[in-house]
């Protein structure tokens, strides 16, 4: 995974670029796919128990985060297209970046339940993800200034 | 009437399509593989070509110490790789290698995640409190759902 900064960051600068109201919705989408499966990491502080944890990097699948989307959406009291919709672009977003990433082993697995094959471009090892973070960061605050500078002409014409 | 069971009727079938999918999923990438259950039983690994991330603990010859789920592992690097390897810069290490009989492991990549403890874990903590800024900003929690703020 590149960290969660840079998906963040992906995922605004989606959300800038079509306008959508309800930014934080895309924010979790953005997130989502990584919410389970790194609950491992604990083991960097505490033991955890010797399972099989198999079933959490699961959730970093397009084919189940799409069930996962559509069980989740209703938890929000609006319009279950949209919601569907914005979640689904963040996780898209955290997806396509995390494809980038090198790996020994691994990848997204892009096709699943037709293959179990994991695709990646294996061109920045997660580590790296500055090299994605600096020029997504530049390219919001470009939209954002654009928006400000279109919105001041607005009410001066 | 009649939509409001078709909803709750389609949830039911999501619920079952996530089920039987995460069942499948664990069936299809059926061969799950632990650090602890190798150290347990190293034999009943032997040659398998692994990928695993740890702490990094120190040199030994030819090789060096990572830890993974607070249990010890050894790394055997090729001879070109000892010469050049030097531990990662707060971060973790990466390696992929060959399983060895005695819970070793022979090691045929390395990556240092240099300086990942700030570029990845904190600036993921960071994120985290941005996305709930925004989040309740946006939304309220209630009983009945999340409703905007």
């Amino acid at each position: 995974m590149p960290d969660w900064l840079t998906h963040i960051v992906i995922a605004l600068v989606f959300a800038e670029l079509l306008d959508i109201k309800k930014k934080s919705v895309v924010l979790i989408g953005a997130l989502l796919p990584d919410l389970l499966p790194k609950l491992t990491l604990l083991e960097l502080f505490i033991p955890i128990p010797n399972w099989n944890y198999q079933f959490l990097d699961a959730f970093h699948v397009p084919f189940v985060l799409v069930l996962v989307i559509l069980l989740i959406a209703p938890l929000f009291r609006y319009k279950y297209s949209h919601t569907v919709t914005w979640l689904g672009l963040g996780t898209l977003t955290h997806l396509l970046s995390d494809t980038l990433l090198r790996h020994f082993l691994g990848g997204i697995s892009w096709l699943y339940p037709f293959t179990t094959d994991k695709y990646t471009l294996n061109w920045i090892w997660p580590d790296q993800s500055y090299l994605v973070l600096i020029p997504a960061l530049l390219a919001y605050f470009i939209i954002i200034l654009m928006k400000k500078r279109r919105k001041n002409a607005k009410y001066t014409s | 009437m009649k939509i409001r069971l078709l909803c709750k009727i389609s949830y039911f079938l999501l619920i079952v399509a996530l089920l039987v999918t995460l069942f499948h999923y664990n069936l299809a990438y059926s061969k799950s593989f632990s650090v602890d259950d190798f150290l347990d039983n190293p034999s009943l690994y032997v040659g398998e070509k692994k990928t695993i991330k740890g702490v990094y603990a120190g040199r030994f010859e030819q090789g060096f110490f990572m830890i993974k789920n607070q249990r010890t592992v050894k790394v055997h690097l090729e001879r070109n790789d000892d010469v050049n390897y030097g531990p990662p810069r707060y971060g973790e290490v990466l390696i992929y290698g060959t399983l060895q009989r005695d819970g070793s492991i022979f090691a045929e990549g390395v990556h240092n995640y240099n300086y990942a403890y700030i570029s990845i874990y904190g600036s993921s903590f960071l994120a985290g409190l941005i996305v709930l800024f925004y989040f309740l900003k946006e939304w309220k929690i209630t009983w009945r759902g999340i409703k905007r703020a």
